[in-house]
Parts: C-alpha cells; sequence; structure tokens
C-alpha cells in the first residue's frame, strides 16, 4: 500500500470531478504551481499540509508493514492449525476389528469445522490411491507431487490445503506390525484469516489517523502560536508613520533566527527611509525659509511703497529694486528646479543619448559665463589643460558644473587673487577636473558640510554674493548622476581644492 | 524712540527701517551682521531691537542669549522665516518678546513694535495721557483738552518719548541718545530747541503747565501742581 492509494481513498466521486479531495488539496497546497498568479496562501497552511502528509505517510507505512507482518503470522499460524486440523482427520480413520483389519473411516470422530460458512473440505486416500473417505464434495485440486500446501478457490471462496503423504494409521490395536498408510488431504477457507488481516489493517490505520487530527490540531495550534512574532512585527512595522518612526522589535522577534534578517532589514529600511524623509523634509523647509526671505523683501517694498503718496522716483526706485529682486528669486527657484531634476536623472537613470564631449571646451564656456563676475572681483582665471580629454556627457550639464565650482571659488577668493581650473585624464577611465581658489579655505569641521544644500559655512560672503548654498549641492547631484565623485579639501593655507571625477564611459545602467 | 534693525537681507532692512521712521517716527539704526548687531546693541540703549534669526557671523538666537544673559531689557522683535512651533517657543523661551514670520505684513509689523515699545515703557494704551494733555501714538496726533495740537516731527518725538514715561526725569543726553540715530551729530542745544517749542505749543495758553525744567538734570512731564 502506498502513500498514494491511501491519498486517494476518498476517489472524487463521478458527480463531481471539480470537487477535489482533502489530500488533493493539501499536495496542492504544498506544490506552488497550484497558485497560478499571486493567489494569497498562509505559511502556516503549507507547514500545517506538510505536517499532515508526513503524518499519511506514515501511518500508509505503518500499516503496510502491520499487514505484511500479521498476514505472514497469521499464514504460519494457519497452515500450523491446517496441520493439526489434518491429523485429526487422521485420526478418524481407525481398523477394522476383523481378523485381517481394514481401513474404517468413523466421520463421528471428525472435529467440527474450522469456519462454519464455509466448511473444511478433506479427503482421505490409500496408499493405493483409492479414496477411503471424503468430505462434501470433491477437493478439485490436483495437489502437486512433492508440495505440502497449496492453494486454491472453489466457488469463489480462497482455499488453503495440506497434504500428508503416506501416513501410516495407528490405533489401539496392538497386533499390526506394518500400519497402513493414508494420505490426507485437507483445505480450509481462508476467508478467516483475510477478514483479521482487514481487520488489523483499519484498527492501525484507525489510529493512526486518530493520531494525525490530534498532531494536526497540536501542530495547527503551535505554528500558530510560533508565528505570533511574525504577526507582531506587521502589527509594529504597520504603525509606522512619517509622525511615527519608531520600530522597536519585540525580544521574541530578534530572539527569532528566521527573524532576525526580517528586523534587522526592516530597521535597516526604516533608517534610510527616516534619513531621506528627514533630508527631504529639512531641504523643504529651507527652500521655503529661503522662498519666505525673498517674498518679504518683495513684499515689504511694496508696502513700504504704499504707505504714504511719494515723488516719482522713489517709485521708481522701488520697481527697481523689485524687479531685481524677483530677478534673485528666479534665480533661487531655477537653482531647486535644476536640482530636483538632475534627482530624477539619478533615480531613473539618465534617459537622454550621451555623446561624446571635450572636456575643455564646456571649461572655456563656463569661464566665459563667470568672467563678469570674476572681473567685477578683480580675480583671474586660469585654464590648465595639456590635453584633450573627452568624455562620454552632455556639454551643459559639464558646464553647470564647471561653472557652479568657478562661482563658488570666486566668491570665496580674495580681490586680486586667481583660480585655476585643472583638467586632466589619468589614463584609467577617469576623467579629473579640479578648481583651486586662493581664499582662507573651509574650516575642517565644515568640510563634510559643502555640499550640503542651503548649507552656508559663512553666510555673510554667499549672501552678500547673491549665493543661497545650492551651487555646490547642484554640483554634487550632478556629478553624481553621471556616476562620478566630488570632494572638497583645503590646500595647506592656499585655499581650497574642489576635485570633480568623472568616469570617461558611462555605463548604461538605465538600459539594464 | 530708538529702534536697532539686525538683518542680512539689505533691502529687507531699508524697507523695515523706513517703514519704522516713516510710520512710527523712529530713529532705525541697521546692522548687518549679527556681530555688528550686538556691538550696536551694546553700546547704545534702544528702545527696540528688530531680529533676524540667519545671521551672517553671529546667528540671532545667538545674539539674543547673549544680549539677555548680560542683562538689557529692551525689547526684542524677531522676525523668521522659520514659524515652527518649536522654534517660536524656543525663541520665546530664549528672551524674544514677540515675531513676524516672514513673509510679514508691515502694518503689522509696525503695530507689534509700537506694542512692544508701549510695554517696555510701562505703558499699555497706545493713547498716553498726562493730566489733560492727549498723545495717540498710533495716529501720532497730540491734544490738550479737546484742542489738536500740530507739532514739526522732531517736537513730537521730543514729547512721546517724555510722555512714556510721564513724572520721570529724562536728561538731554537721553533724550538725545532716543532721538536720533548714530548718523546724526548729536548737538544737545537742539533739545533745547524742541522743548522750547513744546512749551510754547502745549503749555503757553494753558494755567497747568505740564513740561518742566530740572535744572542739572533734564526734563520732566508732570501736571504743575504736583510740584510741592
Amino acid at each position: 500500500m502506498t502513500a498514494g492509494s491511501w491519498l486517494q481513498i476518498e476517489p472524487a466521486a463521478s458527480s463531481a470531478r471539480a470537487k477535489r479531495t482533502i489530500a488533493q488539496r493539501l499536495l496542492a497546497t504544498l506544490r506552488r504551481e497550484a497558485r497560478p498568479t499571486g493567489r494569497p496562501f498562509s505559511l502556516a497552511g503549507r507547514i500545517i499540509a506538510s505536517v499532515i502528509v508526513c503524518q499519511l505517510v506514515l501511518t500508509a507505512a505503518l500499516t503496510t508493514v502491520a499487514v505484511l507482518y500479521a498476514r505472514l503470522e497469521l499464514g504460519r499460524g494457519f497452515d500450523a492449525a491446517l496441520n493439526g486440523w489434518a491429523a485429526n482427520t487422521l485420526a478418524a480413520v481407525r481398523y477394522t476389528e476383523t481378523e485381517v483389519p481394514d481401513l474404517l473411516f468413523d466421520p463421528s470422530l471428525i472435529p467440527p469445522s474450522s469456519n462454519s460458512r464455509h466448511p473444511d473440505l478433506f479427503e482421505i486416500r490409500r496408499s493405493n490411491g483409492e479414496l477411503l473417505a471424503r468430505s462434501a464434495g470433491p477437493l478439485p485440486v490436483e495437489v502437486k507431487e512433492g508440495a505440502t500446501y497449496g492453494n486454491f478457490v472453489l466457488n469463489g471462496i480462497p482455499y488453503r490445503a495440506i497434504v500428508l503423504r503416506q501416513v501410516p494409521v495407528l490405533d489401539r490395536e496392538e497386533n499390526i506390525s506394518v500400519p497402513a498408510r493414508v494420505t490426507v488431504i485437507y483445505a480450509a477457507s481462508r476467508v478467516g484469516l483475510h477478514e483479521r488481516l482487514v481487520q488489523l489493517g483499519v484498527s492501525v490505520a484507525g489510529v493512526g489517523l486518530l493520531l494525525l487530527f490530534i498532531v494536526s490540531a497540536v501542530a495547527a495550534w503551535r505554528v500558530r502560536r510560533g508565528l505570533e512574532p511574525l504577526r507582531e512585527l506587521a502589527g509594529l512595522a504597520g504603525a509606522i508613520s512619517v509622525l511615527n518612526w519608531e520600530f522597536r522589535p519585540p525580544a521574541e522577534a530578534s530572539m527569532a533566527r528566521e527573524l532576525a534578517p526580517l528586523t534587522s532589514a526592516i530597521e535597516t529600511v526604516l533608517d534610510r527611509l527616516q534619513q531621506s524623509f528627514r533630508q527631504q523634509r529639512d531641504f523643504t523647509s529651507d527652500a521655503a525659509h529661503e522662498l519666505k526671505t525673498s517674498v518679504a523683501i518683495v513684499k515689504s517694498t511694496l508696502q513700504s511703497l504704499l504707505q504714504q503718496p511719494r515723488p516719482e522716483h522713489e517709485y521708481r526706485a522701488g520697481l527697481e529694486s523689485m524687479l531685481e529682486d524677483c530677478g534673485r528669486l528666479e534665480d533661487l527657484l531655477g537653482r531647486m528646479l535644476r536640482l530636483a531634476r538632475i534627482e530624477q536623472w539619478a533615480e531613473n537613470g539618465m534617459n537622454h543619448k550621451l555623446g561624446t564631449t571635450e572636456v575643455t571646451s564646456t571649461c572655456e564656456a563656463a569661464i566665459s559665463r563667470i568672467q563678469a563676475l570674476a572681473e567685477a572681483r578683480n580675480i583671474q582665471i586660469e585654464l590648465i589643460a595639456p590635453r584633450e580629454v573627452h568624455l562620454q556627457a552632455d556639454p551643459e550639464d559639464l558646464e553647470v558644473i564647471w561653472v557652479n565650482l568657478l562661482e563658488n571659488a570666486v566668491q570665496y577668493s580674495p580681490p586680486g587673487s586667481k583660480v585655476a581650473i585643472h583638467v586632466e585624464s589619468n589614463g584609467g577611465g577617469t576623467a579629473c577636473v579640479s578648481v583651486q581658489d586662493s581664499g582662507s579655505g573651509i574650516p575642517e569641521e565644515q568640510l563634510p558640510h559643502v555640499f550640503q544644500r542651503f548649507y552656508r559655512g559663512d553666510p555673510s560672503r554667499s549672501r552678500a554674493t547673491g549665493g543661497f548654498g545650492l551651487g555646490l549641492a547642484i554640483c554634487e547631484a550632478m556629478v553624481t548622476a553621471y556616476g562620478g565623485q566630488i570632494r572638497a579639501a583645503n590646500r595647506d593655507g592656499q585655499g581650497t581644492e574642489m576635485r570633480v571625477q568623472l568616469p570617461i564611459k558611462r555605463y548604461e545602467l538605465s538600459s539594464v | 524712540m530708538r529702534v536697532l534693525v539686525v538683518e542680512d537681507e539689505k533691502r529687507l532692512a531699508e524697507n523695515v527701517a523706513r517703514a519704522l521712521r516713516e510710520n512710527a517716527g523712529y530713529a532705525v539704526d541697521v546692522a548687518g551682521d549679527g556681530e555688528e548687531g550686538l556691538y550696536l546693541a551694546e553700546s547704545s540703549n534702544y528702545d527696540l531691537m528688530v531680529l533676524d534669526l540667519m545671521l551672517p557671523k553671529l546667528d540671532g538666537p545667538s545674539l539674543l542669549d547673549r544680549y539677555r544673559k548680560k542683562g538689557h531689557a529692551t525689547p526684542v522683535l524677531v522676525l523668521t522665516a522659520r514659524d515652527e512651533k518649536e522654534n517660536v517657543v524656543r525663541l520665546l523661551n530664549a528672551g524674544a518678546d514677540d515675531y513676524v514670520s516672514k513673509p510679514f505684513d508691515l502694518g503689522e509689523f509696525l503695530a507689534r513694535a509700537k506694542a512692544l515699545v508701549r510695554r517696555g515703557k510701562g505703558q499699555r494704551s497706545p493713547v498716553l495721557s498726562v493730566a489733560d494733555l492727549q498723545l495717540n501714538t498710533i495716529e501720532r496726533t497730540v491734544k490738550r483738552g479737546q484742542k489738536e495740537i500740530a507739532l514739526v516731527p522732531m517736537e513730537y518725538r521730543v514729547l512721546e518719548y517724555l510722555a512714556h514715561r510721564p513724572r520721570a526725569v529724562i536728561s538731554k543726553s537721553e533724550l538725545l541718545e532716543h532721538l536720533y540715530d548714530y548718523n546724526w551729530e548729536k548737538f544737545s542745544n537742539v533739545i533745547e530747541v524742541y522743548i522750547s517749542g513744546l512749551r510754547r505749543k502745549i503749555d503757553s495758553n494753558y494755567a497747568v503747565k505740564l513740561i518742566h525744567t530740572v535744572r542739572g538734570h533734564g526734563y520732566v512731564l508732570r501736571p504743575e501742581r504736583e510740584r510741592t
């Protein structure tokens, strides 16, 4: 008996093929293909199904072994009993009291049949093969020469027969020197044997199934209890929102070896999310601060003009200053939008096709754009580019980086000094551009922050020159979007160096 | 009254200063960064400080902290672009008296500024009265009894300063300090000119004199009958 046949113990009734049996359903749960398009399933269900299937296999195996063993043992016992019944039948053969003793069969001595429904059959033959006695009907079998036992079916009833060959007939008579020999064939129905085997099988299987039921119930309960930390974890994770970042995994969840990776993953993701959320919020708040200040200036100018009648030249001056302030506001908005756009690129992968650009020419373009500011501050910009460096990039993007770096350098250099921009390629697939100023340098503690948005190391100077603390943030975002790096360093009291490294060939990450 | 505006956005500082001068008749000094602001605040007596929070060199909260720790009682009105609750609470707890958030309404700003000046002098009502003299600080008008009295701006400012602290003797140098910003050359005889002008317009036709000279000390505004 195999697990399969057990599982189909209740075959799908002809009426409802669609109605699958419990076992089939269990198997289906176990097999993944049973959920074609993301049907929800239960982990606990799977575990319990596994337990049930194991238990079923166990029960089936136990039953099979028990039945096989019992058949063997019962068969042996049956054969022994058969032997006994044959001997008893032999005992019914006696000698006559005549001069020459003859063999006589006394039916009254026959023991009762082993099975009342299917009476035993027997046949006794003299040594010369002549029939001495037999039961109601003839035995249908020719018992094979040499075999002691044999099976046959009579009228659909299975029988087992024993043949006792040439056994001596012993009797009370002492004067018989050479006892006569007869052959006894005795057959008994095996129906009783079968019934007992079936009974055994059914009881073993029944106990097995009962156990299965109990074990499944216990397993279901235990699994449910065991998955409790998972549910708790889910509840905690579900309670997290932008207002509440707190996630304290329960001790049980962090101790469970299976849950530890999940717990730590949630913690990591939360940390990252919270950090980026905080950055975003800081950015919004800083942006709002900048915008509010700019709007406050325009508004106060307007209100101040309206407070009392003024001569025409005052109105004109007011309007001119407002126009100037609007330009500043526009510049701020432009920078913020640019920053947002670059970040979007970086997130989605740059989707515009990139040609090859010569770096030095973009530096020249940037210098020409910054020239007016540099001249106003009497600062000389020097371009040092020993050879051409080609880069896979949009020339305008590169120009944005250089303009912002140069603007920053020019603002932080004392009048009359020099700002240098170096272009080189290290031959290893990286282009390197550095901008050096001759300012007082950046205090060491501020170096890590210079690329933060709206960060002003010394607000007085950047404010005074119209900066918002966005230039370097734009540079960093752009360089990062190109897969490069930007670093700020002090040059031993000779000013600051901003070093940009860009990969010459941009890997098409977006196409992956 | 003399006000110090500490604000690094030049245009905003100009607008605020202009409004205070034109609308309230205050003398206004402007500081472009925190260090200058603190220096000015400590070197002169102001009746009000208008303080921005984001300042170069020394930021607003630090300035406020240092200023208050030295025991200065001048009211401080903060200009802030960050009006989140925690920020406001921190500011007030650090010794600020009031705040307006950017972008603010100039009218509201002026009203708050005037209210702070009043409170700084121990006055509650915007209409100051000494005997039958009434001085409306909002409309900047002066009445004695039912009669409106027209004053030139400087006369009004002298009277307003005296009226904020009636019965107190106020020296000429104090008047000079509070009526002129630091761009003015200060001559004490200017005060005498305005005082005599005020006497002529306020006291000459009335039996009860209000403006009195305390020789060697200064001036006092009070009804004559209190004099012993």
